[in-house]
């Protein structure tokens, strides 16, 4: 579908020279970018690239509808720029972070609050937001809350045990991740990538070595991206089957929580199979995958994969059979599409919301132009709906999964690097198990990446919690955060 | 004799308290001291009375002889008068020492030695209304009391609060005085004299609807006094404004007095009663319990719950005396002895831990300078004595053993579980079901403590002023604890009250319970039945005492070694816990608001305002209401109804002199033929 | 779904949690690798083809001193194994790797070609702990596969609760702290906070390569390289992430709950 829109159009994991892209004075560019959000694309990212003392503004657009992404650029100004939150909100924390990583002020961006760097032993978006009235006390909980889990704070305003507001603190586990990768790719780069969000390693090294093999101009070998689609539903896989069982324990429904429990654990020893990293840690590199299966290898992970999803199914199929279990998650944790909509939510959170957004389906690239998984959509946008999303993901995931073992390409697996263009931005979307991973990669005249902009599906996401909370009891809160389930060092960096 | 003694000395004390209002440390300590002098007398002269078991005390003595015959003061005490003489020198006393230490805080702002003597005055004549002999005396009491309770809430007339709800307690009483008015009345034209020897029994010679108009009159006007629900209104708004000794009193002993005439009039006067009235009386009680526990725990002002708590209290009385009344009708006299028993000790109970509690409002209230609960907090740190005696307080109030609240409510318990098998008619419905709603108030009135204390004194101080609280005066402290003693020792030692309220109970129901209620030597309670359900609050503290050295022994031999850390409270690796992070009075009661929501009738509004997305508010504001239901429902329409018949009726007022005139013709012709 | 249905599902699935340590260990994914281990005598004098490939650093050739392995820094991506001509350095498939001394992760010099294994707490913490172990895991940046592979360890296959070791909400209830990730800047306090919140005696974990030395992300100014300058760590346990049998080995390793069977060095 073919429409006028002044931005470059582009696919997903190709790249574009940089004197290519489109530049506007900062104004027209800003009103080009608004333009297209009011017409209902979604920003996949949005940062700043400095140059000098002054800075460049970037925009990659996903256009869902059109299979296609866009990208623009602004000249270089400093000082400050119209924020494009006042009229799209799904901008706001790109317009804060290119605050706090550059310096430049988002004018009239109404919630201008710092996103990661702490200033002074407290939590990064400095004095909280406060509800008036006499009734009103806080809870505070975190960064060490409750569980195994990533650090994180959420401060709630409650009138008794109902949430007014709650505003979510995150930063604390901010590594400096894109800061390390200038003037690289560097001998940790890729380690460092795989770490990005521990749990989604295939997501972003597939999205790394995506950025990287446009940029060189190649594309991995087929079978290396039959592998890496292989191992990303065995990542989706594993971690659904997680949240499920994480779900059921959070409404004390133990069936279910300690089978789903256990049948992780085989999900995750299934890419420790291929890779030996539970993990997938060492599989997926630019150029290719590291590691392959041989046939014996593979029909064993088949096996095993078979066994796998008749327990998860008999697990997920007592989750769904009790009642109990229904009325905790029904009408909990809600969020209208419209809200989805315009904070630009992404992943099962968003297709439990009745958003068809997939980039798989939306921007297939890699395996996925060849071989199609069906979008799992459901309309409640309540916790049932993201557990719903979650269980339909399994058996479609176990569905391709089983197509792909059966109809193994041939080929090798791992092909060198040519260097990388200079002067040159590529994009990389990857449908993670939580969302969109976006990588932006842009090198320099000496081919070395000068600007790489790392965008987590929860850097989207963790909007759509604080909005779910609202007018929520507050012990629904882990419930609801676990439906969401939401990467904290992947927003953190 | 003692009881003239201490007479004299309010009398005293008011004199002297108001010839010297200048010198206000003067005033203040004559003023209150003198009170403190007459309550001691008071004291030992109800209790040496009691003790002495007579049936009369004091025969009626005439103090004054008008002109006009039949227009006498008369005193005379019998044993219920001495019990409620009892209470109030008990309480006055208590409240006359904290007043010593609490007027300081009205030096150079009001006038000390004006309310130290209308505190005397109210003294005197709440005395005077226990000890009437004759209506003239009792009436001119009453109406002398509602005067100076109604100059009391209005003491601080400069706040718009205070003197509305000194207006509205005037109406009140004087609804209250004319109802009590109308009902003697229609009394002593039966008798055909005033006073009250020959007003016992008179009930027998009226017929039986002039009884039962009577007994309405009466429960509605003493009702009012009490503040039984629906005729409540006037105590939780008039109780909060007064300063907090007047509201000790008032609490503590001026609704009371709806209790004495209510007893005096029903098991004196009005003669056998019809099962219906004991059954309006437990249901009234009942209701007026649950409602009046409901409505405290959503205040989030400390006098105004204690106020509600008090409605609650008189609710529980009068089960017992409605409980008692039936007893009477189905011909069970030692169960209407032990139900009235439970209702007059909870009487003398309730006014003492309900003083207590107000007393240690007071001492909150002058050291934050604010009465919401929202701005308190860390209080049991800086006023370690005043909140151990709210403590003690908060413990009876929720009728928890061993103390005095505790037994009251189990006597209770006892005669209404007893209750069921006194009739066969489904009135006998009426006892488990009031059984059920004093259980569940008990346990809301609990809730209600525990929200009280704990947001009052526990954590962090919420607001600068409580920050900065200090301790309470002397004085203060010592009237606290005078009345904590006297929870303590009416919870330990029942049985040895119970040998006072024999003479009461003979005189009212004709039998004496104590005997059969003390076993054990004075140890344990019973409850006078064959199935002898038993309790021992002595016991058990004795038990608690006696144990105590396991495990002081225990941590002798084990726990000296273990080291002891201070270390902050975990707050999930924060910067720190802010005050604004603790529990709000108001969030701590919100799952009962919700639970009775058809009730409280809650309306919330939320207020957001943003500059440019609705997503991200500048500012959110939550405000929730609950509706006045008896206000709104019943008053006010009430209200318009009459201010719309004085509308029309207003049409009377012509203005016309011939108009006039032809009413005085109308009047003259009627008073003939109804003369004749 | 019946009652019935679920209790024959169960009846039949019988008791899923393995035997170990009473039985042998489940194998370790065939291409895990395990533990390193490094004969320095086979080294080449003039090669340093592992120095240069390693991504954290954690290999150095000091002159005229053999090849020494920090696998407190080793993020186990096997890129020294394939590149060694000599076979120096290679994987033991050996999934115990736990140890008490920074230092004894160390490997190269002789006699330390692997790893010397953790001995147990003393006496009075064994009596304290060996029972009932009650953990507080701290994530100071940690990327969230340590904690997944610690979570898992909770569930029934591996069922960390029959040893008595338990994950709690409060540091107030534990005895031990259990750190994931380098300790970021902005987890500094966090982290303190919590440790001083544990009641004495009490024990520190450090938990994956993150945790002991800064894992892949070693060197940034962002955090602090690990945990072991802001508190005394107990128990050091090496990988990217740890595999749950070798965290499970050096739990049990450091409780003594091992039995005899397993016991080296």
């Amino acid at each position: 579908m073919k429409r006028d829109t002044p931005f470059t159009l582009l696919t997903n994991g190709t790249a574009l020279s940089w004197a290519d892209v489109p530049e506007w004075p900062l104004a027209e560019f800003l009103r080009n970018v608004g333009a297209e959000l009011g017409r209902g694309e979604r920003l996949s990212s949005f940062f700043g690239v400095p140059e000098g003392d002054a800075l460049r503004l970037v925009a990659v657009l996903a256009f869902d509808a059109g299979n296609t992404l866009a990208v623009g650029r602004s000249q270089s100004f400093s000082g400050s720029f119209p924020a494009l939150t006042a009229t799209h909100a799904q901008a706001h924390l790109f317009e804060r972070e290119i605050w706090e990583q550059h310096g430049v002020v988002p004018e009239n961006h109404p919630w201008l609050k710092p996103v990661r760097k702490d200033h002074g032993a407290g939590p990064a978006v400095g004095d909280f937001f406060r509800v008036d009235g006499r009734e009103i006390h806080e809870v505070a909980v975190g960064p060490v809350h409750a569980g195994i889990i990533e650090p994180g704070h959420f401060r709630f305003q409650c009138a008794g045990e109902e949430v007014l507001h709650l505003e979510i603190a995150l930063g604390f586990q901010h590594r400096g991740v894109e800061e390390a990768i200038a003037g690289g790719p560097h001998r940790a780069t890729v380690y460092q990538m795989e770490t990005v969000a521990g749990d989604t390693t295939i997501g972003h090294a597939t999205a790394y070595a995506n950025a990287l093999e446009a940029l060189a101009g190649t594309e991995a070998p087929l079978r290396a991206q039959w592998l890496r689609a292989i191992a990303l539903e065995l990542e989706r896989l594993a971690n659904h089957t997680g949240d499920l069982g994480a779900l059921a324990g959070d409404v004390a429904f133990l069936p279910t929580a300690s089978a789903c429990g256990k049948i992780r654990g085989d999900f995750l020893n299934l890419t420790a199979l291929l890779c030996g990293n539970r993990f997938g840690r060492g599989l997926v590199r630019p150029g290719g995958c590291l590691l392959d299966g041989d046939t014996e290898r593979l029909s064993q992970l088949r096996k095993r994969l078979e066994t796998a999803l008749a327990e998860v199914q008999q697990a997920a199929a007592w989750l769904w059979d009790a009642a109990s279990v229904r009325t905790r998650f029904e009408h909990t944790g809600h969020l209208h599409a419209k809200q989805a909509a315009a904070i630009g939510l992404v992943g099962p959170a968003a297709r439990a919301c009745g958003l068809v957004r997939d980039v798989r389906f939306d921007h297939p690239t890699g395996w996925h132009r060849f071989a199609q998984v069906p979008v799992s959509v459901w309309p409640d946008g309540d916790v049932f709906a993201r557990a719903r999303v979650r269980w339909l993901e399994i058996q479609r995931s176990g569905d391709f999964l089983r197509e792909q073992l059966d109809a193994v390409p041939e080929g090798e697996t791992m092909s060198s690097l040519p260097a990388l263009a200079p002067n040159s931005l590529a994009v990389a979307l990857v449908e993670g198990w939580r969302g969109e991973v976006c990588h932006v990669a842009l090198t320099g005249a000496d081919g070395k990446l000068r600007r790489y902009k790392i965008t987590d599906p929860s850097f989207h996401n963790w909007t759509g919690l604080a909005l779910a909370l609202r007018g929520q009891a507050i012990s629904d809160f882990p419930l609801c955060n676990k439906s969401f389930n939401l990467s904290y060092c992947g927003f953190d960096l | 004799m003692l009881l003239t003694f201490a007479l004299w000395a309010y009398v005293a004390g008011m004199a002297g308290a108001l010839v010297l209002q200048r010198a206000e440390r003067l005033a203040n300590v004559l003023g209150f001291g003198l009170a403190a002098l007459g309550g001691v007398c008071g004291v030992v002269f109800s209790v040496s009375s009691l003790a002495a078991g007579r049936a009369v005390t004091i025969a009626p003595v005439t103090l004054w002889s008008g002109p006009i015959p039949d227009v006498r003061l008369v005193v005379e005490a019998d044993a219920l008068s001495c019990f409620f003489v009892l209470i109030v020198s008990l309480v006055g006393l208590a409240i006359s020492v904290f007043s010593l230490g609490y007027a300081r805080t009205y030096y150079g702002r009001k006038n000390v030695g004006v309310l130290a003597a209308v505190f005397n005055a109210l003294l005197l004549v709440t005395t005077l209304v226990f000890i009437a002999g004759n209506l003239w005396m009792f009436l001119i009491a009453w109406e002398l009391m509602a005067l100076l309770a109604y100059g009391m809430v209005s003491f601080e007339h400069e706040d718009r609060e205070a003197r509305q709800a000194g207006v509205l307690y005037f109406i009140m009483s004087h609804l209250d005085a004319a109802c009590i008015l109308l009902g003697f009345l229609m009394l002593a034209q039966a008798a055909g004299d005033f006073s009250f020897a020959s007003l016992r029994g008179i009930g027998a010679k009226l017929s039986p609807q002039q009884r039962d108009a009577a007994f309405m009159l009466f429960v509605i006007g003493f009702g009012i006094k009490a503040g039984a629900v629906p005729l409540h209104i006037w105590l939780p708004v008039a109780h909060p404004v007064a300063p907090s000794n007047i509201s000790a009193l008032m609490s503590g002993v001026l609704i009371k007095t709806g209790i004495y005439g209510l007893v005096r009039v029903c098991f004196e006067f009005l003669g056998p009663p019809p099962m219906w009235w004991g059954a309006s009386l437990l249901a009234a009680g009942t209701v007026s319990a649950v409602l009046g526990v409901l409505y405290a725990l959503m205040e989030h002002d400390l006098k105004r719950l204690l106020a509600y708590h008090s409605i609650e209290n008189i609710g529980i009385i009068l089960m017992g005396i409605g409980a008692a009344l039936m007893f009477l009708h189905t011909g069970h006299a030692v169960l209407a002895s032990l139900a009235l028993i439970a209702g007059l000790y909870h009487t003398i109970n309730h006014a003492v831990f309900k003083a207590l509690l107000f007393l240690g409002a007071g001492a909150v209230l002058h050291a934050t300078h604010t009465r919401n609960m929202e701005e308190m907090g860390g209080l049991a740190k800086r006023m370690r004595w005043t909140s151990l005696f709210f403590l003690v307080g908060a413990v009876a109030i929720s009728a928890l053993p061993p103390l005095n609240g505790f037994v009251s409510e189990w006597l209770t318990y006892q005669s209404l579980l007893q209750g069921f098998g006194t009739t066969t008619s489904l009135v006998r419905l009426m006892f488990p079901l009031g059984g059920a709603m004093l259980a569940l108030t008990g346990a809301l009135a609990a809730a209600c403590f525990v929200k009280a204390f704990g947001i009052t004194f526990l954590a962090q101080p919420r607001s600068d002023h409580a920050r900065n609280a200090h301790e309470a005066s002397l004085p203060v402290l010592i009237g606290q604890g005078v009345l904590t003693a006297a929870c303590v020792f009416l919870g330990l030692f029942p049985t040895a009250f119970l040998k006072l309220l024999d003479p009461l109970t003979q005189q009212l129901t004709g039998h004496q319970l104590s005997q059969q209620l003390t076993l054990a030597n004075g140890l344990v309670l019973s409850d006078a039945t064959a199935q002898g359900g038993t309790v021992s609050t002595l016991g058990i503290t004795l038990m608690a005492v006696y144990l105590l050295p396991v495990p002081l022994a225990l941590w002798a031999m084990f726990g000296r070694k273990a080291r002891t850390r201070i270390a902050p409270t975990w707050d999930c690796g924060q910067r720190g816990l802010t005050p604004q992070m603790e529990y709000t009075a108001t969030g701590f009661s919100k799952p009962l608001r919700m639970i009775f929501k058809a009730l409280f009738r809650p309306r919330r509004e939320v207020q957001r305002e943003y500059d440019f997305s609705p997503y991200f508010a500048t500012t959110l504001r939550f405000e929730s209401h609950m509706e006045e239901v008896f206000q709104t429902r019943f008053y006010r329409p009430v209200n318009l109804w009459l201010l719309r018949l004085s509308r029309r009726l207003r049409a009377l007022q012509a203005g016309s002199l011939q108009a006039y005139l032809i009413y005085v013709f109308i009047t003259l012709v009627a008073l003939l033929l109804f003369a004749s | 779904m019946s009652v019935h249905d679920t209790l024959l599902n169960r009846l039949k699935r019988g008791c899923e949690t393995m035997a170990y340590p009473k039985g042998p260990a489940p194998a370790l994914p065939d291409r895990h690798g395990g533990a390193l281990k490094v004969e320095a005598a086979k080294c080449d004098a003039s090669c340093s083809a592992c120095v240069t490939v390693c991504p954290t650093e954690a290999i150095a050739r000091p002159a005229g001193k053999p090849v020494a392995l920090d696998l407190g820094r080793c993020i186990f991506c096997a890129e020294c194994v394939t590149v060694c001509p000599t076979k120096a350095i290679t994987q033991s498939n050996d999934h115990r790797m736990a140890v008490r001394q920074r230092e004894d992760l160390v490997l190269g010099d002789t006699g330390k070609e692997q790893v010397r294994l953790a001995q147990a707490l003393d006496e009075k913490l064994r009596r304290l702990f060996g029972r009932s172990l009650k953990l507080r895991q701290v994530s100071a940046a940690g990327c969230n596969a340590c904690e997944a592979d610690t979570n898992v360890l909770g569930t029934i296959g591996w069922d960390l609760g029959r040893f008595g070791i338990q994950f709690v909400a409060s540091p107030r209830h534990a005895d031990g702290l259990l750190i994931t990730g380098p300790v970021s800047k902005n987890m500094e306090l966090a982290l303190k906070k919590t440790y001083i919140a544990l009641p004495e005696p009490r024990i520190v974990i450090a938990l994956g390569a993150c945790a002991i030395a800064g894992g892949p992300f070693i060197g940034h100014p962002q955090h602090h390289n690990g945990a072991s300058g802001l508190v005394p760590v107990d128990l050091f346990i090496p990988g990217c992430p740890p595999h749950p049998l070798t965290i499970l080995d050096g739990l049990l390793r450091l409780l003594d709950r091992l039995g005899e069977s397993d016991a080296r060095r």
